[in-house]
């Protein structure tokens, strides 16, 4: 790379472009087309953010008539109280159920999409690894989309509790519910330990399953990632009447149950997280191998795939 | 047409006006054969999911002589039916399931695709109008995949009772319990009947997943799921009730309750396993506004999504 950029000739020299500036993304190819390749998922597929932002947006409008309509209707304190309070936990869980249903299907649509409408061939041809590629579609839904989820979740809170708090004020009730900034600041590093634990970490081998069947199936991505399962399921509990398969499975999809304690996760006290049971729990270290090893295939997979 | 095939020459025989003169029905089978052709897995996953449980029957074979005998010895004779129906409804219950998997992603990618890959330019190219191309797309969910269902349902468990009343026969058992507990029809009439219902109660949502296939540009199955679901969650939120959310849920399990008499004359319930021939309800099932509605919303969707197709082209 650094004798190319030597051999160049000099009359551009003056211009800005093959400057320092010039050199300098040859220098950095790790992490440079890294960056530029989670910009063009972005760019190509705008609901990673405009589904989460859509959904809270509507989260929002819904609690503006439930404060302005129905709380400021009932006179009974503790009713009113309730019509406040309720919405906080439903809209963070509405929230990332959106992000999880679009990292299902963005993932899904990752390596299919681009294949189908043979654009494949264009990325191909760019000085751009296909490691690099599988990585940047990877960390879509295991880096942005828990990390943007996490950022609308708090704002979305942010502006109920002042909203909340500007009604009880003008009610004259006590301003101070449960939700005051402190809880909510504990709420969002329990959601950021959420996320990062069930979302990332314990969803990882599901994601990397749904990377590695968008590259490989030429149509019907969503079927080919559904049906083996449910087949293998069908055919355990009809032969030997047993559903091992199926509570793998379900162990594996109702997120890490050794990372938390206690029924009521986001509102109860810190001391109900438990991230050292979670870390040496053996179903997460299994589901990363096997994650790494999804994404390993899809790697390899794509050197060989063109447009279907 | 007529002046266009006289002004031809002659060696263009009577068969060139024959295919000019049935034009409704050609372009409509062949619309079907296409798509068929297109999407082999509408075929494909029934098929290959009722080799996949022909193969765990096999296996299961082996237990059979001695669950039977057990069976007889700790169930009345009156009660073994439902026992003996598991097996059976459960292939049909998993094949109805795939079915319904197989048209919503089917109904989903249809007219989303061609648009996608830029073939609808070709397809529009043809003299097959949108009507012809959005109906044979509607009629796959609609009306192939609930007879293909039916048929693979159909042969498996009878390849499945020839295979059970073999082995039993040969182990000594026996195969007249099976052969006279599991009447042979009525299960097939049955599974026809819940098959009709489905298509008809689920077409409202067929429909509106092909038009939004027609209509979103990118991310289909956001599109078409997402908005009824944010509005649900709207209206919990706004007003603390949960008619929309209760309204989805009816649309896609309600069938059961509308179909069926889920509780005897007696007032026992019934085990969805075997459904007697008695429990069904079709009068009340075709006299339900619910269904109408659903199928008015049906025909909207799709005469949308025909208007629309005029104007679009590739994305």
């Amino acid at each position: 790379m650094n004798t190319q950029s030597n051999a160049v000739p000099e009359f551009p020299r003056d211009s800005r472009i093959n400057d320092s500036q010039g050199i300098a993304p040859a220098a950095m190819p790790a992490t440079r087309p890294m960056y530029w390749s989670i910009r063009r998922e972005l760019w190509e597929n705008r609901s990673i953010y405009i589904a989460p932002l859509a959904v809270a947006a509507l989260a929002l409008f819904g609690f503006l008539i439930a404060t302005m309509g129905y709380a400021l209707s009932v006179t009974d304190p503790a009713l009113r109280r309730a019509a406040l309070e309720g919405p906080y936990s439903f809209a963070m869980g509405l929230i990332m159920g959106t992000a999880f249903i679009v990292s299902v299907f963005y993932s899904l649509e990752a390596l299919h999409g681009e294949r189908r409408d043979r654009s494949i061939l264009f990325w191909k041809s760019l000085p751009v690894s296909d490691l690099t590629t599988v990585l940047s579609k990877a960390s879509i839904p295991l880096v942005i989309l828990p990390l943007l989820s996490f950022a609308i979740v708090v704002v979305t809170e942010l502006i109920m509790l002042g909203l909340s708090s500007l009604v009880l004020m003008g009610s004259g009730l006590n301003v101070a519910t449960r939700w005051t900034p402190s809880s909510l600041l504990q709420m969002s590093l329990m959601l950021l330990y959420h996320l990062v634990t069930v979302h990332v970490l314990w969803h990882a081998p599901i994601y990397g399953w749904l990377l590695l069947v968008s590259g490989w199936a030429r149509r019907a991505a969503f079927l080919w990632a559904t049906l083996p399962w449910l087949a293998v399921c069908a055919v355990e509990k009809i032969a030997f009447n047993t559903t091992h398969f199926a509570a793998l499975l379900g162990y594996r999809f109702m997120g890490g149950p050794e990372a938390i304690t206690g029924p009521d996760s986001f509102l109860g006290p810190m001391t109900q997280l438990t991230p050292g049971r979670f870390l040496s729990s053996p179903g997460l270290w299994i589901g990363l191998v096997i994650a790494a090893g999804f994404l390993a295939a899809a790697v390899r997979l794509r050197r060989y795939q063109g447009p279907i | 047409m007529n002046i266009q095939s006289n002004a031809l020459p002659e060696s263009f025989d009577s068969q060139e006006i024959a295919t000019a003169a049935m034009a409704p029905t050609r372009p409509m089978y062949w619309s079907l054969r296409r798509e068929l052709w297109e999407n082999r897995s509408i075929y494909v996953a029934p098929l290959a999911v009722a080799a996949i449980y022909l193969v765990g029957f096999l296996i299961s074979l082996y237990w059979l002589p001695r669950n039977m005998r057990a069976l007889a010895a700790t169930h009345a004779p009156a009660n073994q039916r439902v026992e003996l129906a598991m097996p059976y409804s459960h292939a049909a219950m998993l094949l109805m399931l795939i079915g319904f998997l197989v048209g919503i992603f089917y109904s989903l990618d249809a007219l989303h695709s061609e648009r996608r890959e830029r073939s609808i330019l070709f397809w529009k190219s043809l003299p097959v109008s949108d009507l012809t191309t959005v109906l044979s797309k509607a009629i796959i969910p609609l009306v192939v995949l609930p007879l293909l269902v039916f048929a693979v349902t159909v042969t498996l468990q009878v390849i499945m009772r020839l295979l059970a009343m073999a082995v039993l026969a040969m182990s000594g058992v026996g195969a007249a319990t099976l052969w006279t507990r599991l009447p042979l029809f009525q299960m097939e009439l049955v599974l026809l009947y819940g098959l009709i219902v489905l298509a008809l109660w689920h077409a409202p949502i067929y429909c509106w997943f092909l038009l939004v296939s027609g209509w979103a540009r990118r991310a289909t199955f956001l599109w078409a799921v997402l908005p009824p679901l944010a509005i649900a969650a709207l209206e919990y939120i706004a007003f603390h009730t949960k008619y929309l959310s209760l309204l989805l849920q009816d649309r896609l399990f309600g069938f059961a309750a509308g179909a069926f008499d889920l509780k005897d004359k007696s007032g026992v319930e019934v085990d969805p396993h075997f459904i007697p021939l008695a429990q069904l309800a079709p009068g009340r099932f075709l006299s339900s506004p619910s269904l109408w509605i659903g199928l008015v919303f049906a025909a909207i969707c799709l005469a949308a999504a025909v208007r629309l197709r005029r104007y679009q082209g590739p994305v």
